[in-house]
């Protein structure tokens, strides 16, 4: 098989590198062994926002231009940081996710448990404020669970919320029953099980059932519920919140949440009409090289039959997602082999308190400027890295997961059209 | 390579995508029924829950995994180790297709007018637990294998220097002969002859499914034996039509039959990809008919999907002028096989279907295209609209004559 591109990695980096590619006319292939963690998002992404600190970092495309050379970020370089991040809102809004949220400055999210983190961009309809003085503005919230839900945990988010002065009242909600009386949501219910029962008639009757609750709490001025509406798309989750009678807040849920299902969904949907192919379940296992080229690719499923196309993006992902492995005294890019800065771990790969930042977070692939991974020191032309393989990121530490994710596919993909466009 | 349960990193993310974990209030999904109790079970089979003979065995829940497991084949596995019931009658009569067939196609026409018969349909609901809703199978008249005969295949086929083996399975052998005579066609105007697998059986998987390991095993060994004779004696590959049968000698026989095929493995192939990579790397050519025009919305079946080679049908439909294609979401049928025939499980079954359903009423196509004879009639059942295997497609599509003479003429 034959393509100009074949993206190997299923996730957030490899589908914006994808679509970028196939928007642009090009035939590409994405091959992904399993769903990605995107499953695991909580409906926000981040470009450079500290995690632990809620504060710092205010202005990310400011802080992005002070990180040291081997970031992904600086080889991208500070200058085109915020054109690339100007691209992202767009393309979500063709898969059809609104996001709210500016690259020149963090705003704060809630989190599962209810505390205040600065986000870049956040899937719209999720409990978002400029500051902790802004989210005071939601008055009076109604912390509304469901019952035999069991992801949501209104007692921890009440008292988080009442640090920041927020004062809010539990209460719980039975389903209504055209929704309940659906197979598979009587017990344990997960939020995408809700989701997957909820169809453009029922999402009505939710609201109502919601409106029903808030007008047994008067004095309530918002209501926070967990993200149970939203699949397959995003346009469930909005017609619930135009449909009840206050500000309605829908707060991720832990993993697996509807709003990471729905952003893969959405993004692999807008890839499929772009006219790209998605190899599903499959795994890329080798290539075979010569001299400074990847030539071609073997897959798990397709066997035999190997794929070829003029560039390749590896963008499997960090040590979760299998894109590194680790042993005790090395860190490898299991499928070809590709050079790792590994020095980054040097010395004890890990540091003792375990919320400082990791040294083993930083490894990852070594490439040049412009992403090009080496074999054995030789850069290999056609063959780009993007996402959380790449070195020189402590994702969780500095806040940068789907900032380097995302921004970085952007930069692989407009070199791979730039050196094509240049050689015509 | 193979991770066992203990890589399982508990995500969930394969409970979010089994569709009978979506319709059903009891099953503990595949993390649940999968990797998380087979510790238990390997220290104690009365751990063992009948529960997890709900599970279709679609093997979504290995396409999605994210740590390379594959929760199916354990849950499948512990079934076949641990589950000692016997077969129930009805489960024996599904299962034993080769018995079945020859019986049901000899008397074809009084077969499918009975299995149309509300009364006739009530007592095997009753009788054996055949849900009576659930529309049968139609038999052919004739024999696959008898045609093959009657029309004096072998020494046609004989002609040809290029041949393949067909494993035509039983549903061309019983219901659908249309189909074998389809691939023939097609495959002959590409130059290629058709020989038969020697003393050809069930691939299994029914019987699998259903209990019937010894047996199904049994068969399985034959086969190989078979395929061995093709694939090193004659040089030939061995090609099926239907995809779950592919999965079956691929897959299942060395993981739940613990049957080693390694030799042969690569060497069973689908039809729809054996054709798709002829075409692609320019050793054949296709003339398609000026006129041909069609509507289809194509269906990747889950054992596609594991197969990983939906996108070789896909391809291949791509090819054909005139075909105005909609790629359909994927989404499981929800038959799985025998199991939708059950029933105790027919409401899963229907539940499970109903969001394909919907989106091939939202395509609105002439012509579903799928793979898999069990999700044909499914399909067919389900939303009353005509299913073809792609094979079939291609046969309509295709001008024969002016093929075969593209694929001669370049031999000069």
């Amino acid at each position: 098989m034959k393509f100009d591109t074949l993206i190997i990695g299923g996730g957030e980096s490899a589908l914006t590198a994808a679509i970028t590619l196939a928007e642009a006319g090009q035939k590409v292939a994405l091959a992904t062994h399993g769903q990605t963690t995107l499953h695991f998002t909580s409906g926000s992404m981040d470009l450079l926002g500290a995690n632990h600190d809620i504060g710092e970092n205010t202005s990310p495309l400011a802080a992005a231009a002070t990180l040291p050379a081997g970031h992904p970020y600086s080889i991208i370089g500070a200058g085109r940081l915020a054109g690339l991040a100007d691209e992202v809102k767009p393309l979500f809004a063709r898969a059809g996710i609104a996001l709210i949220g500016e690259a020149s400055h963090n705003h704060l999210r809630l989190t599962p448990v209810g505390l205040l983190r600065p986000a870049w961009l956040t899937l719209e309809g999720c409990p978002t404020a400029d500051s902790p003085e802004d989210a005071r503005g939601w008055g009076h919230v109604l912390l509304l669970g469901i019952e035999g839900m069991i992801d949501f945990f209104p007692e921890f988010i009440a008292a988080n919320l009442k640090n920041y002065g927020i004062p809010s009242t539990i209460a719980t909600m039975k389903l209504p029953a055209s929704i309940a009386s659906k197979p598979g949501t009587s017990e344990k219910m997960r939020a995408t099980h809700i989701a997957r029962s909820i169809d453009d008639a029922t999402v009505d009757e939710l609201a109502r059932a919601v409106n029903a609750e808030i007008e047994r709490h008067p004095g309530i001025d918002s209501v926070i519920m967990p993200a149970v509406a939203g699949l397959p798309d995003h346009s469930h989750a909005g017609r619930l919140r135009r449909g009840v009678n206050r500000r309605l807040m829908l707060l991720p849920t832990l993993p697996v949440s509807v709003p990471g299902l729905c952003v893969q969904a959405s993004l692999e949907r807008l890839l499929r009409r772009a006219g790209g192919t998605v190899l599903e379940g499959d795994r890329v296992v080798s290539g075979t090289f010569a001299s400074d080229r990847l030539l071609r690719v073997r897959t798990r499923r397709l066997a035999d039959d190997e794929v070829e196309a003029d560039n390749y993006v590896l963008a499997t992902g960090s040590f979760v997602s299998h894109g590194l492995e680790s042993t005790a005294d090395s860190v490898t890019e299991p499928i070809f082999g590709v050079d790792v800065n590994v020095a980054a771990g040097q010395g004890a790969p890990t540091a003792k308190d375990f919320f400082a930042a990791q040294p083993y977070m930083s490894c990852g692939v070594v490439t040049d400027g412009r992403f090009r991974c080496s074999l054995n020191g030789r850069t290999i032309a056609n063959l780009r890295a993007c996402g959380s393989i790449l070195s020189g990121a402590d994702s969780l530490h500095e806040g940068s997961g789907a900032g380097v994710a995302i921004l970085t596919a952007l930069a692989v993909a407009h070199d791979i059209l730039d050196s094509k466009n240049s050689r015509k | 390579m193979n991770a066992t349960f203990d890589d399982c990193l508990k995500c969930t993310v394969c409970t979010a995508a089994c569709p009978l974990t979506e319709v059903s209030d009891t099953y503990p999904g595949p993390k649940g029924a999968g990797p998380d109790t087979e510790r238990y079970r390997l220290k104690d089979s009365s751990y063992y829950d009948e529960i997890l003979a709900k599970c279709l065995n679609c093997k979504r829940c290995e396409t999605q995994c994210p740590s390379g497991l594959s929760p199916a084949e354990i849950i499948q596995t512990a079934r076949l180790r641990y589950d000692h019931r016997k077969p129930r009658l009805r489960d024996r009569m599904l299962a034993s297709t080769d018995m079945t067939g020859p019986l049901a196609v000899r008397f074809a026409p009084l077969t499918n007018t009975m299995l149309r018969l509300r009364p006739v349909r009530a007592a095997l609901d009753m009788a054996l637990g055949i849900d009576s809703h659930r529309n049968m199978p139609e038999y052919a008249r004739e024999r696959f294998t008898r045609w093959w005969r009657r029309s004096g295949q072998e020494e046609i086929q004989a002609r040809f220097t290029k041949r393949i083996t067909y494993f035509h399975g039983c549903y061309v052998e019983y219901n659908n002969p249309e189909l074998g005579r389809d691939l023939v066609k097609v495959l002959n105007a590409l130059g290629y002859g058709v020989e038969l697998l020697e003393g050809e059986r069930c691939c299994g998987v029914a019987k699998i499914a259903n209990g019937m390991t010894d047996s199904a095993r049994k068969d399985a060994a034959h086969n190989l034996s078979a395929i061995r004779a093709s694939v090193h004696g004659h040089r030939r590959p061995v090609i099926a039509t239907s995809s779950t049968c592919v999965l079956t000698m691929r897959d299942e026989y060395p993981s739940l039959l613990e049957l080693d095929n390694t030799d042969v493995r690569d060497s069973i192939d689908l039809a729809s990809r054996f054709i798709c990579r002829l075409v692609e790397s320019g050793d054949v050519r296709v003339a398609f008919r000026r006129g041909f025009r069609m509507k289809a919305a194509y269906h990747t079946p889950c054992h596609m999907a594991r197969l990983g080679w939906g996108v070789y049908t896909a391809s291949l439909l791509r090819m054909i002028p005139g075909l105005d294609l909609t790629l359909l979401e994927q989404e499981c049928c929800g038959i799985s096989g025998t199991y939708g025939f059950k029933k105790e499980n027919y409401d899963i079954s229907q539940a499970i279907g109903a969001k394909l359903f919907a989106l091939i009423e939202k395509a609105s196509p002439q012509v579903v295209v799928t793979d898999c004879e069990t999700c044909k009639w499914q399909i067919e059942m389900s939303t009353g609209r005509q299913t073809l295997n792609p094979i079939s497609v291609l046969a309509q599509a295709i001008d024969a004559e002016a093929t075969r003479r593209l694929n001669t003429a370049e031999k000069h």
